[in-house]
């Protein structure tokens, strides 16, 4: 462990790539596209090497792994090591660096200052959190403007109705934020959309009268708000309990669509949902215009 | 009337790419082995074959369905680059691969292949792409009989997907485009450029047109002069008959090279959409200058490769190759300079050399900047160097600027130093190949990349005055060593302007 200034951990991270170099010859590749940082309290860090290690092929990143321990006692510790794999067919090793820090929440007040001096410059950053419960701290608040882009899991959340209405206020802020939950139904999406690529179809959808959804907050909210964005407003959603999502059904005058799960729109593993919002760039307008309606639908 | 789905989202959504029967003719060939069926795997891989679509591969040898199958199976497991072989999906990937023996001179093919066609029709809607792996020769033939057997019309597309070359001179393709095009539209021909399909070509685009600091510079004013060097350290590797009759001028030039400086130096198009881009890489084509017969020896230079040693072994000379005639007079290597007669180009030398046998393999793309206007450093020297960038595009693929600092210690010394931006480390997928990327895009209809025929024109009258010259002059050849960078001679065209080869 070390110490928990920037200039301290920078010259670590420069010890660790002058040791790699050593080790392989200076056979290594460093590699960096963005800081991203990854914030979890104790429930939520189980995988979250592991989730770093599977992120940085797809997205080489200058990782900053925050854990955020209970308790106000003072702890800030951090440790720096570097995240190397060889690429398929390649003969020299991919290797990105990785910065953890150990925060109370007693100490997480010093920890905006500390990953301001830690990022990688001229760089976007972006913000990973997967404890939606982290957003109520007030400590934890700053590092939200220091990232370009903030992703969030309200699928992990214990009120999602919560923490869509923090997702609103950062985007009502001029925030660029994301939902797992919402990236989550893409496959969904994609299915529902082709359904009306038939001229004769996309006719009917001024004749929709009736959505039934059947699953689980936050995403049957997300997913009912869409449909709204399509057919109107007027249109009748009903909900029913289930799993992420299980079926939908669109009904109307001439025109009766029903989707079941199929393999296309099993949901994904969540390093996967992670890559594919990693690899959007520029703002998510359609999540932007959907997010209200869902906030709504969750009020009710 | 309906208006637009409301449901689409760009950002998120996959390209839909229809269902389709993928027909290759020369389904045991080379280009299948080591390329298509390897590049339709990876799209299984990566879930972008869309489900439904069968693949039908035709040649005279009689195979069955799974004969054909288990040496596709040995070819991915060979040719498969950069990624994993899973039985598993293989599997799956082997139960819509079909095979249809026959001749194609032969009607009867014609008819099991439609019968073959008719029964997937439920499941690719009748879409139907044809993929012609065969001598260039019989592609006309094979189109027209398409028509008669009435498969190249039906219920869902038909699209024709020819590889190089398009004829062998102006007359040739344009005879090859009215047979093809009394059977296909134009819309539905498309004709693979593998070069346009890689990456780091592609990414030329968006260097030039998505950065705002580049593009001011991009012209007569500021590029002194631009190198295009596509060099292989292989010799003809078995192939010798066929390349006797074809040569790097040919086999190169007019198309792969030709089109990727139409990428260079064309204007931006309004929009990235299909024939708006063609139109672009059309027109600059048809700005290149053409050469008088006459001018052609100073603007072109044709080699051969002699006997060399590399590495403590020998090698053997072109005319020493199996098939190739002990007098060919054959180009395995050629350079010519091209101007572009426009405003953003007057002037500006576009150096192109390709061959075989040459000291290493490479291919990039350097363009050399003006020198700065006054050299107030290194005054007693030979002056500041100018600056340059380079596309890598194979082995290597990145992108490099090279520029002058000062050196550490006293007085004000001057090196060229280089900033460079490696694809690997940037982006840690791997990258699409590029007949992955071209397949894909010819199932979803996106002709972007591909040639169009008045591309294929103009790109044949720039080189024709060459060919013309070297097929009515005979030439002192061999005149370069197996490994070298090539002949004297093309050192000597660029000196006439004062340059040099950036590698040599």
């Amino acid at each position: 462990m070390i110490a928990g200034t920037p200039e301290q951990i920078l010259k670590e991270l420069s010890r660790v790539w002058a040791s790699l170099g050593k080790e392989e010859g200076g056979g290594v590749l460093r590699a960096c596209t963005m800081t991203l940082i990854l914030a979890a309290d104790v429930e939520e860090e189980v995988d979250l090497g592991e989730l770093v290690a599977g992120l940085m092929h797809d997205h080489p990143s200058r990782a900053i792994v925050l854990r955020v321990r209970d308790g106000q006692e003072e702890l800030l510790e951090s440790r720096v090591f570097a995240q190397c794999w060889m690429p398929l067919g390649k003969q020299q090793q991919l290797c990105c660096e990785q910065i953890e820090i150990t925060a109370s929440e007693g100490s997480l007040v010093d920890v905006p200052r500390l990953v301001v001096g830690l990022m990688a410059p001229d760089l976007p950053v972006v913000l990973v959190c997967r404890t939606p419960a982290l957003f109520g701290l007030n400590d934890f608040k700053p590092l939200v403007p220091i990232a370009g882009r903030t992703i969030v899991d309200s699928r992990r959340s214990s009120n999602p109705g919560v923490t869509l209405h923090q997702l609103q206020s950062l985007r009502e802020s001029g925030h660029d934020v994301r939902d797992l939950a919402w990236t989550a139904l893409t496959g969904w999406r994609q299915r529902i959309a082709s359904a009306f690529e038939p001229i004769d179809v996309l006719a009917k959808i001024k004749d929709v009268e009736l959505v039934r959804i059947q699953g689980s907050e936050p995403k049957m909210w997300y997913l009912a708000s869409w449909l709204r964005r399509g057919f109107g407003k007027g249109v009748d959603v009903r909900f029913s309990p289930g799993q992420g999502i299980d079926s939908v059904e669109i009904l109307g005058d001439g025109i009766k669509l029903e989707f079941a799960r199929t393999s296309t729109c099993t949901e994904l593993p969540d390093i996967d949902l992670l890559r594919q919002e990693l690899g959007f760039t520029g703002r998510d307008r359609v999540f932007e215009e959907v997010l209200p309606g869902a906030l709504e639908l969750g009020r009710h | 009337m309906a208006g637009a789905n409301p449901f689409t989202d760009e950002l998120r959504f996959d390209r839909r790419v229809p269902p389709c029967a993928i027909v290759i003719f020369g389904a045991n060939g080379d280009l299948t082995k080591r390329k298509l069926i390897p590049s339709l795997y990876r799209l299984a891989f990566e879930r972008r074959l869309p489900e439904g679509c069968v693949i039908i591969g035709n040649s005279r040898t009689p195979l069955s369905d799974e004969d054909y199958r288990e040496k596709m199976k040995a070819a991915v497991k060979q040719y498969l680059e950069e990624s994993p072989f899973e039985e598993g999906l293989w599997e799956t990937f082997a139960r819509s691969l079909y095979y249809v023996p026959g001749d194609l001179n032969d009607v009867q093919f014609y008819s099991a292949l439609k019968e073959k066609l008719e029964t997937f029709e439920a499941q690719t809607n009748g879409n139907v792409l044809y993929y012609l792996s065969i001598q260039p020769s019989q592609y006309a033939s094979v189109a027209e009989c398409l028509g008669v057997a009435g498969l190249s019309q039906g219920r869902g597309w038909r699209r024709l997907v020819i590889e190089k070359p398009f004829g062998r001179d102006l007359n040739t393709a344009r005879e090859l485009n009215d047979r093809v095009s009394k059977v296909f539209p134009e819309k539905e021909v498309y004709r693979i450029d593998h070069y346009l399909g890689k990456e780091t070509v592609q990414n030329v685009l968006a260097f030039r047109f998505a950065n705002g600091i580049f593009e001011p510079l991009w012209n007569r004013r500021y590029v002194n002069s631009v190198q295009i060097t596509a060099a292989e350290s292989i010799g003809v590797e078995g192939r010798g008959a066929y390349y006797q009759e074809s040569g790097a001028l040919r086999d190169m030039i007019q198309n792969h090279l030709l089109q990727v400086m139409a990428t260079i130096a064309m204007e931006p198009s309004a929009i990235f959409e299909p024939d708006a881009v063609r139109d672009e890489r059309a027109k600059l084509l048809r700005s290149i200058r053409i050469w008088k017969e006459a001018e052609v020896p100073q603007h072109a230079v044709k080699g051969q490769y002699g006997p060399g040693r590399v590495g403590g072994n020998d090698l053997a000379g072109f005319r020493q190759e199996p098939g190739v005639a002990p007098d060919a007079q054959t180009d395995t290597y050629a350079a010519a300079t091209f101007y572009v007669d426009n405003w953003r180009w007057a002037g500006v030398p576009f150096y192109i050399r390709t061959g075989k046998r040459l000291a290493r393999r490479v291919t990039d793309i350097a363009i050399r900047f003006n020198s700065a206007p006054l050299s107030i450093f290194n005054r007693e020297n030979d002056g500041p160097r100018p600056n340059l960038l380079v596309i890598k595009i194979q082995p290597e693929e990145g992108i490099s600027l090279r520029f002058q600092s000062k050196q550490p210690g006293g007085g004000m010394r001057l090196r060229p130093v280089s900033m460079d931006f490696n694809y690997g480390s940037s982006f840690g997928v791997r990258t699409p190949t590029a007949y992955e990327t071209l397949l894909e895009d010819a199932m979803a209809g996106d002709a972007t990349l591909y040639t169009r025929q008045d591309m294929v024109d103009a790109s044949w009258r720039a080189v024709e005055p060459i060919l013309n010259h070297w097929n009515s002059h005979k030439f002192d050849l061999p005149n370069y060593e197996a490994g070298s960078w090539g002949p004297r001679e093309s050192d000597d065209m660029l000196a006439r302007n004062g340059h040099h080869w950036r590698l040599a």
